[in-house]
């Protein structure tokens, strides 16, 4: 009994010890640590008022430090602390029980999958109620499209993300003959092209794309109508565009011009295949400096961890031709306009009551609205912004490591094409619970054998469980 | 007679021979499962020490095809300081282990100590008092044993949320008062470990029904309460669905709830890190485990683990 | 004098039984009592998370939910999945923890190290069903050891395919089931084996009787009541499956995959908590969870109350009968 005694006891000192220790360490890396428990609109131990900020990509991070940098005076008095959760349905979940309770968010973010259903809830303060003006025809409409509700402007992105198809110059080169991006995209233009594509880059050893889901984004923009019908709340499908995509799909999976006959999106052989053996990846805007860049590389600078600042990250001379996939890559609109995401940013009501109302206003504005900042911003990160004016001062700095990656290509000129194309009328409320829907559909088409009418059915029935507000056909 | 005897000499040699080649079975058997219950822990820890290229794409040319995915598996390397800084400072992980331990255990803790004292002052009520409704109340604790917190958890969230008490651990550490296992448990326990003769003695003594308890009955206790206090901190620990509905925040994330997040982050495919962090959080149950063993299996003989 | 003493000091003693309990029930009340209530109300309304809509006006819809729930054929899913994936880790469970204990508790074989292999069985139990749950599903993802192991055996044909067998995941489930929990099995066994009069042990070996024989006719019938014990507190535990299921499917990439390994667990928290937020269906569908595990808890009562105790008594009775007259005629 003494023994146990000890053991338990010496099993709590011990557990206390090491979070203490390793608490101590994460101090510095988490921005949020030093602020834990102070509520939005509360001071932390410096006196200044704490934003309260949810998220869910670690871009926010970087992007409110560069903010503070710029912004001396808000800095003094506001300091910022974000909750991360990555994980979509988890993020939602976490944000809207956080925005009910009294410790809310004060400003928090949306990917376009959910942006809709964030902007309709009932703690969602408007742009009116934050002060923050703009001016309609500045903006690419669906940025501000996606966010309205009732007539109110209830958030604002600072991406507009026109989706392109990159693609690896060197086989081109060697399977189409020519690695110029007017002539691939020749290739590249239709789908029937570019199934034929596939067979020949398969021939040569190189898979066409990465996994299953990889022309999901691109076949689902292009439906005739949103999975749910705004007004009715009825089910919607287009079934010829969705057999279409999953037919495609098939044949490639079939044929073997995928790397994965699993959805791989955000998953280890994704990664692989920017480094390696996939011919083309659809991606956007944010995707080219985000995700491809990033992750093409083969090494990182021996994979150093800096305690201090915890990067891990691409160092800015590990970008250099020979490292990976790097500079190996062209950009083209490919065989159907699309877009994937944005970044809608978005005030709560409680931020109106706290004190933190100015912040959330200068934060919005200072990403958002403001062409000089906007333009300061995206011009260093190379993404692209969701107003057209400001993009069409944006340029392709031929030192930067964006530039050298596309192999000298001006990735704007692109963008600025696609951008205006994009339009609302394929998303809903709900189209983060269709996206995982139709992820079923193609593993139960492709992999698991059900017929293509099953598959499609089996997509209403999936989401039947979770979205009760929704009519369903008998 | 003499027959039966040598028959039964001759029935012994055979007899001999088929308990050893019993023995050999047996001790087979119990080395293939001590093999099976350990392996995926090793493989975890030499994991933690590598390299994500090494996880994906090493192979062995001496290993035999059919188990080269496994000796692979078995092959330690060095990244395992690499990995653990990764997963503990890098940005794109950045998990608050730290943290995590120190919240699992004041859950752990505050719950273990709330179940195991309250459930004994219950046993100890429906023990000593004859009062009228001792019986069928006895017999409603009994009844309840069955009913599992999974099929109230929704509607046990929806008010802590409409309480305010999310991101909070009162939903966690308090409701624990109310633990009709270990009253029963316990309740059984005093029925053997305890006279009443003590309480009136107590009583003659001069002290009251609390100090009673307090002083003279808990000691009496311990090693009961010691048996639930063990099953009822690991159960505390590995709690995880409603922690994972009501906690919000990364810096009270309990630990169950970052092993969530390993495999939940998207941008990461640092398996190297991920194994580290899988093997943080089993080496200190592994540890507490090997050291309390004798109790836990003592335990579990009695009955114990049944929640 | 003395006893007079003592029942006076009884009778105005045991109010404090009240107080002593109080604690245990209030808390109960507030924190069991009332969200079991609140299920079954929830479930007769239109309710959403209340966190979606804080004003909402929750209105009445009879035994709508119940209906829609049961015609959801992902809740029929879960519901069978959940019993099937329970029942393919209990088989192999039961019959290698009553192996092992009968092994164990033979006196003629005599295993050594005993407590080294109780101890190691029983390891994996304890751990963290989240971290269970992770690891093995690296195990099974592409790149893990079982996948690759999959494709050198030839079982994959193309290493760019998922390991897809519709029973697959279930399996993998249940393995991790039957693997976590054998060990608590034979321990418990044994403790009931131990539990058993040596004297019915030494009865069948003067008689001559095999290992085998003794262990059909003498052990398995006296400790049917523990194993039926832990078939129904098993069963039960096994309906509330939620940790490593729940592991592979935000885990897993295959949502075809995630789909055959769903729990009932798994799809309450999915529609409560996700999507439309619809919380009224969700307790209804834990009603139907209720009434499941209802059932199991009535079967255990039933099977462990006195009529199945005065069973085995007589039984006992019986054997001890026999193994006295087989005694006396040997002698």
């Amino acid at each position: 009994m003494n023994k146990l005694k000890r053991v338990l006891s010496g099993t709590l000192a011990l557990a206390l010890a090491a979070s203490m220790m390793t608490a101590c360490g994460n101090d510095d890396s988490s921005a949020g640590g030093s602020n834990s428990g102070t509520q939005g609109g509360g001071k932390d131990e410096s006196g200044k008022t704490v934003v309260k900020v949810y998220t869910f990509t670690d871009e926010t991070q970087g992007m409110l430090d560069g903010f503070l940098e710029d912004n001396p005076e808000f800095a003094e008095k506001y300091t910022f602390d974000i909750t991360l959760e990555a994980t979509a349905s988890t993020y939602q979940q976490k944000t809207m029980s956080a925005l009910a309770s009294d410790d809310a968010p004060d400003l928090f973010l949306a990917d376009a999958d959910y942006a809709k259903k964030f902007a309709a809830l009932e703690q969602t303060a408007s742009l009116a109620d934050l002060g923050i003006t703009i001016k309609d025809e500045e903006y690419y409409s669906y940025v501000l499209d996606f966010t309205t509700i009732k007539g109110q402007r209830m958030a604002l992105s600072h991406q507009a993300a026109p989706g392109v198809v990159l693609y690896r110059r060197d086989y081109a080169e060697e399977v189409l003959g020519s690695g110029d991006p007017a002539e691939v995209q020749k290739h590249m233009d239709t789908w029937d092209h570019f199934v034929e594509t596939a067979e020949a880059m398969k021939e040569k050893g190189y898979y066409m794309i990465a996994g299953i889901d990889e022309l999901k984004r691109c076949f689902m923009n292009n439906r005739s109508s949103a999975w749910v019908n705004e007004d009715t709340m009825e089910y919607q499908l287009d079934k010829e565009t969705v057999s279409q995509f999953l037919e495609v799909t098939k044949k490639l999976a079939d044929e073997g011009c995928t790397s994965d006959v699993t959805p791989v999106q955000w998953n280890a052989n994704w990664y692989k295949g920017m480094k390696d053996g996939v011919f083309c990846f659809f991606g956007c805007s944010w995707y080219l400096h985000y995700t491809i860049k990033p992750n093409c590389l083969a090494e990182v600078s021996t994979g150093k961890v800096d305690p201090k600042t915890g990067s891990q990250e691409a160092d800015e001379k590990d970008y250099k031709e020979g490292n990976g996939s790097f500079g190996k890559w062209g950009i083209i609109a490919g065989p159907a306009p699309y877009f994937w995401g944005g970044t809608w940013w978005y005030g709560s009501k409680k931020c109106l009551e706290d004190g933190t109302k100015d912040a959330v206003k200068q934060v919005i504005e200072y990403f958002c609205v403001n062409d000089d900042s906007l333009l300061k911003v995206m011009q260093k990160k190379g993404d692209f912004t969701s107003k057209p004016a400001v993009n069409e001062k944006l340029t392709a700095d031929p030192e930067s490591s964006t530039y050298k990656f596309l192999a000298g290509q001006d990735w704007y000129t692109i963008f600025r094409e696609a951008a205006p194309n994009i339009d609302t009328k394929t998303t809903c409320l709900y189209d983060d619970e269709f996206n995982t829907a139709v992820d079923n559909a193609l593993t139960n088409y492709i992999t698991n054998g059900m017929s293509l009418d099953d598959a499609i059915a089996g997509i209403a029935t999936e989401v039947k469980s979770n979205l009760k507000d929704v009519k369903f056909p008998e | 007679m003499a027959n039966y005897g040598q028959a039964g000499e001759s029935m012994k040699g055979g007899y001999h021979a088929r308990i050893i080649a019993t023995k050999v079975i047996v001790y087979i058997v119990c080395i293939i499962l001590t093999i099976i219950a350990i392996l995926p822990f090793v493989i975890m820890v030499f994991s933690a020490s590598k390299s994500r290229f090494e996880i994906n794409s090493s192979y062995l040319d001496w290993a035999p095809k059919i188990t080269n995915s496994l000796a692979v598996s078995l092959l330690p390397s060095g990244h395992f300081i690499e990995n653990a800084k990764y997963l503990l400072f890098s940005k794109a992980l950045s998990l608050p282990f730290g943290r995590g331990f120190l919240n699992s255990a004041i859950i752990a803790v505050g719950a273990t100590v709330l179940s195991v004292y309250f459930s004994a002052l219950t046993a100890y009520g429906f023990a000593v008092y004859r009062f009228k409704l001792n019986k069928p109340l006895y017999a409603f604790i009994m009844g309840i044993q069955m009913v599992p917190t999974q099929v109230t958890f929704i509607s046990f969230v929806e008010m802590m949320f409409k309480w305010h008490l999310s991101n909070s651990y009162i939903p966690f550490i308090l409701p624990a008062i109310a633990a009709p296992s270990t009253v029963f448990f316990l309740r059984q326990y005093m029925s053997s470990a305890l006279s009443v003769e003590m309480v009136e003695a107590g009583r003659i003594d001069g002290a009251g029904e609390f100090g009673i308890f307090n002083r003279l009955v808990l000691p009496i206790l311990k090693p009961g309460m010691a048996t639930m206090a063990i099953f009822a901190m690991v159960t505390n620990w590995n709690n995880f669905l409603i922690p994972s509905l009501l906690i919000d925040k990364m810096e009270m994330s309990t630990v169950p709830m970052l092993v969530q997040k390993l495999s939940g982050n998207k941008y990461s495919t640092e398996y190297g890190a991920i194994y580290f962090g899988l093997t943080l959080t089993a080496a200190p149950l592994i540890i507490f485990y090997l050291l309390l063993s004798k109790y836990i299996i003592a335990g579990v003989a009695l009955g114990g683990v049944k929640e | 004098m003395a006893s007079s003493f003592k029942t006076r000091a009884k009778l105005e003693k045991n109010h404090f039984g009240y107080i002593f309990i109080a604690p245990f029930f209030i808390t109960y009340f507030i924190f069991q009592l009332v969200p079991l209530i609140d299920t079954f109300r929830f479930a007769m309304t239109d309710a959403v998370a209340w966190y979606l809509k804080p004003n909402q006006d929750i209105s009445f819809k009879g035994f709508e939910n119940f209906k829609d729930v049961l015609a959801d054929p992902n809740f029929r899913d879960a519901f069978g999945n959940t019993p099937l994936m329970w029942i393919m880790g209990f088989i192999p469970q039961i019959g290698l923890a009553l192996l092992l204990a009968s092994w164990f508790t033979n006196e003629k074989i005599r295993v050594k190290g005993q407590g080294f292999f109780k101890v190691i069985f029983y390891m994996p139990n304890i751990m963290t069903a989240t971290t269970i749950g992770m690891l093995f599903y690296t195990f099974i993802n592409r790149n893990g050891f079982i996948h690759n192991f999959c494709v050198s055996i030839g079982y994959i044909k193309d290493p760019r395919y998922p390991i897809s067998s519709p029973t697959f995941g279930r399996s993998v489930i249940a393995f991790i089931n039957f693997w976590m929990w054998y060990g608590q099995t034979m321990i418990v066994l044994i403790a009931g084996i131990m539990g058993i009069n040596p004297s019915f042990f030494e009865a069948a070996s003067i008689d001559g009787a095999s290992g085998w024989q003794t262990f059909w006719k003498i052990t398995m019938p006296l400790v049917r009541p523990i194993m039926t014990y832990s078939l129904v507190t098993s069963l039960i535990g096994g309906f509330q499956m939620f940790d490593v299921p729940n592991m592979f499917a935000t885990g897993s990439n295959n949502s075809a995959f995630s789909h055959q390994i769903t729990t009932i667990v798994m799809y309450i928290k999915r529609v409560g908590s996700t999507g439309s937020m619809s919380v009224s269906s969700a307790c209804a569908a834990s009603v139907y969870l209720f009434i499941a595990t209802g059932i199991c808890s009535l079967v255990l009562f039933w099977l462990m109350s006195d009529r199945a105790e005065a069973k085995a008594k007589r039984l006992e009775k019986k054997r001890a009968k026999e193994a006295a007259l087989l005694e006396g005629g040997d002698l």
